[in-house]
């Protein structure tokens, strides 16, 4: 975990229309982020290095093939909070409002709750 | 000396206990307990009873060829039925209001302007108030530019209402603060052209002004009459985020009472008419005044009338008796609540509409219980046991609280609360050796149903919430538990139960599909169980004590499988303190808990006096 201000990290070799998808994401959950080029590595190598950088220990990897892993800093490497092969802008956007959400504590996208009051 | 089996036949288990019975006594040997099959009292039985036996014999290694009797209790069949009949609706007409809340709003505050849409927002002139509506097919950096340019240009943009889930990003895109609301499902239908008012509370609070009636009459001119007829849009509105208000002319929302149709409550002087839609306070207060209730019915084509009717054509099935003579033996009722969607509502929002829960049982006075004897003799001696003979030992009342009276520290007068699933039994032994008996309507099941409807949850889900204390995964590596403290893991918690509210089932965490937290699920369930159990437990104690006189009983002994429950033994002990009345879960011939009373009182009705 490195110092400075609180921030989800992108590390990603990829797109940029799902990149800008996944900071939308983060964005619309009210999370700051930054985003780090980095090519070459796949994209849980990527997220567990972004996740480990992160004074927030939560990282996004986006890589050249366009896999998507949010990962946090404290879990196993294999097993990431999320993964998203081959993205659309809906899953894109969930993957970035995952990683927010592990920050805030709210429950994750994948499995929609009803909306009860 | 010989090797006897005790055999209780319950609704849910068949539980069986072996003895020797010798010149000195009674030696126990081992205890049973399984699925009951079919029918409680039918000769689908046999299997659930034949797999009892066995597993009672299995402890000690005894012989089944041995086997000299099996006793069972004389089962009355008892079917139980729930409905619910929902008794108020809430109507959205013509798009009033958005009252839904999506968990991000963008922006703060209260605007008030004409709906304009997204398309048409370069046709505004400077000057004018308006609340742009944005379809879903927008993206949201195209739709923070067309409001940056009408604001540019002067346009007096007060509000917007997104289709998509971009509040914040077209909030964090704009020049100015305004309140906006997103993931209206159906934005397309929110009409143009009329005057309409966003409303969005800074993060950790609630709106103040469309959720007040006067607020609204202030902002729209409203007169009296058209602030009566507002008022419910403020009562749908108090305690969210975020909401809409679009003024049209016709549009209201109202709170309709739906006809939930009439129960007949026949009594042993009187027949009496109650409107479901009264409510359980009126329903029970009908009930305590046919007392003692010979027979219900509910009105045909409802809730009510198909569940009377159902539960009556099956005990008529099951016995073999005519519909006409199957009777209603007792009925539960409950006032509860059901999360549904508004009808109309442009948001997929949320209203709880009120409704009334019903249980009822049937039980006749003797099943065919020798042809179910018969049954059993067979099967065991063709597996076997040769020399068996099956005996319907006892009454089943008196042989319960024969088996809970040697749960150590119990005496005389002594009733017996046997908690299941489908209806609620109490018998008295009374200090004089009289057994008096009562089977009332509800018990676990109409808990699950109660959990299950309040919640909005599936079946499998309630029953979770039922059984299981709750916690919240707050981390990935520990979870904070419903009393407040906490466990942690070494292996981390799957993703899918990061930050909900889970049931710690035996199976390992549950997740709740559910938005309300823990403290809210938790009283949901609880007030459940109140709602059944402690009512059931009273109404059944004033029908079996001496004098209807609570205080005259010494002991409550709660038997069944909801007295394995982890809360509810407590909230009936909690309701009985006041009476001076010893309450605590069994624990049968000092070693089996609440289970195997019934089985174990039958074989001590043959050894003992």
């Amino acid at each position: 975990m490195s110092s400075g201000p609180p921030r989800i990290l992108v590390f990603t070799a990829g797109t940029g229309h799902l990149l800008r998808e996944i900071c939308a994401g983060m964005e619309e959950e009210g999370v700051p982020y930054d985003v780090v080029a980095s090519p070459g590595h796949p994209a849980e190598q990527l997220a567990h290095e972004a996740a480990r950088r992160s004074p927030l220990e939560v990282g996004v990897g986006l890589d050249a093939t366009g896999v998507i892993v949010v990962h946090h800093s404290k879990l196993p490497r294999g097993k990431p909070v999320s993964r998203t092969e081959a993205p659309t802008p809906t899953t894109a956007r969930h993957a970035g409002q995952d990683a927010a959400r592990v920050v805030t504590g709210a429950p994750l996208t994948r499995h929609p709750e009803k909306e009860n009051p | 000396m010989s090797l006897v089996v005790g055999v209780d036949i319950g609704n849910s288990t068949t539980e069986a206990c072996a003895a020797r019975l010798t010149g000195n006594g009674i030696e126990f040997l081992g205890s049973g307990l399984v699925p009951t099959t079919g029918t409680k009292g039918t000769t689908a039985n046999v299997d659930g009873v034949e797999a009892a036996v066995r597993a009672a014999l299995r402890t000690t290694r005894a012989p089944l060829g041995e086997l000299a009797r099996v006793f069972v209790n004389e089962a009355t069949p008892v079917i139980s039925g729930l409905a619910m009949e929902t008794i108020t609706e809430t109507l959205i007409t013509e798009s009033t209001m958005i009252g839904h809340d999506p968990r991000t709003p963008g922006g703060a505050g209260l605007g008030v302007g004409i709906t304009v849409p997204f398309a048409a927002l370069d046709e505004c002139s400077p000057g004018e108030a308006v609340i742009a509506v944005v379809p879903a097919g927008v993206d949201f950096a195209v739709a923070a530019k067309g409001l940056e340019a009408a604001l540019e240009r002067g346009v007096g943009l007060r509000g917007a209402v997104l289709g998509n889930d971009d509040a914040v990003l077209v909030a964090n895109r704009i020049s100015r603060v305004i309140p906006i609301v997103d993931e209206v499902r159906l934005v397309d239908a929110v009409p143009a052209g009329m005057t309409a008012a966003v409303e969005v509370a800074s993060p950790g609070r609630t709106i103040r002004t469309l959720s007040n009636a006067y607020g609204i009459a202030g902002l729209f001119s409203l007169d009296a009459d058209q602030t009566r007829a507002i008022s419910p849009v403020a009562r749908a509105l108090t305690g969210i985020r975020s909401a809409v208000v679009v003024r049209t002319p016709s549009g209201e929302v109202s709170d309709r009472r739906i006809p939930a149709g009439t129960l007949e409550l026949r009594g042993g002087s009187a027949v009496l008419r109650i409107d479901v839609g009264e409510g359980a306070e009126a329903i029970m207060a009908a009930v305590g005044r046919v007392a003692p209730l010979d027979d219900a019915s509910g009105e045909a084509g409802t809730n009510v009338g198909g569940m009377t009717a159902a539960v009556k054509q099956n005990m008529a099935d099951v016995c073999g008796l005519e519909v006409a003579q199957v009777r209603i033996g007792d009925l539960l009722a409950v006032d509860t609540f059901v999360p549904q969607e508004v009808r109309g509502g442009l948001a997929g929002e949320v209203a709880l509409e009120n409704a009334v829960a019903l249980a009822t049982m049937v039980r006749t006075s003797h099943g065919p219980m020798r042809q179910v004897a018969r049954a059993i003799a067979e099967r065991l001696r063709r597996e076997g046991a040769p020399d068996v003979e099956v005996v319907i030992g006892g009454v089943e009342a008196e042989m319960a609280t024969r088996g809970a009276l040697t749960t150590p520290g119990t005496d005389r007068p002594l009733v017996v609360l046997d908690l299941g699933g489908g209806s609620t039994d109490a018998a008295l032994a009374g200090a004089d050796g009289t057994v008096t008996t009562v089977h009332l309507a509800g018990a676990g099941d109409l808990v699950t149903r109660l959990i299950a409807s309040e919640l909005g949850v599936e079946r499998d889900v309630a029953e979770n919430v039922k059984r299981s204390p709750l916690a919240r995964a707050e981390s990935f590596f520990h979870l904070r538990l419903e009393d407040g403290t906490v466990r942690f893991f070494g292996e981390p918690l799957p993703p899918t139960v990061f930050a909900r509210v889970v049931a710690l089932t035996e199976q390992g965490l549950v997740p709740i599909p559910t938005r309300h937290s823990v403290d809210r699920v938790r009283d949901v369930r609880r007030t459940a169980k109140q709602r059944v159990f402690v009512v059931n437990a009273l109404r059944a104690l004033a029908r079996v004590a001496p004098y209807r006189d609570l205080r005259q009983i010494g002991f409550v002994v709660l038997l069944g499988g909801s007295a394995l429950d982890f809360e509810i033994p407590e909230l009936i002990a909690d309701a009985l303190a006041p009476y001076g009345i010893v309450c605590g879960t069994g624990n049968v011939r000092g070693s089996e808990g609440p289970r195997n009373a019934v089985a174990s009182g039958l074989v001590l009705a043959q050894g003992g006096p």
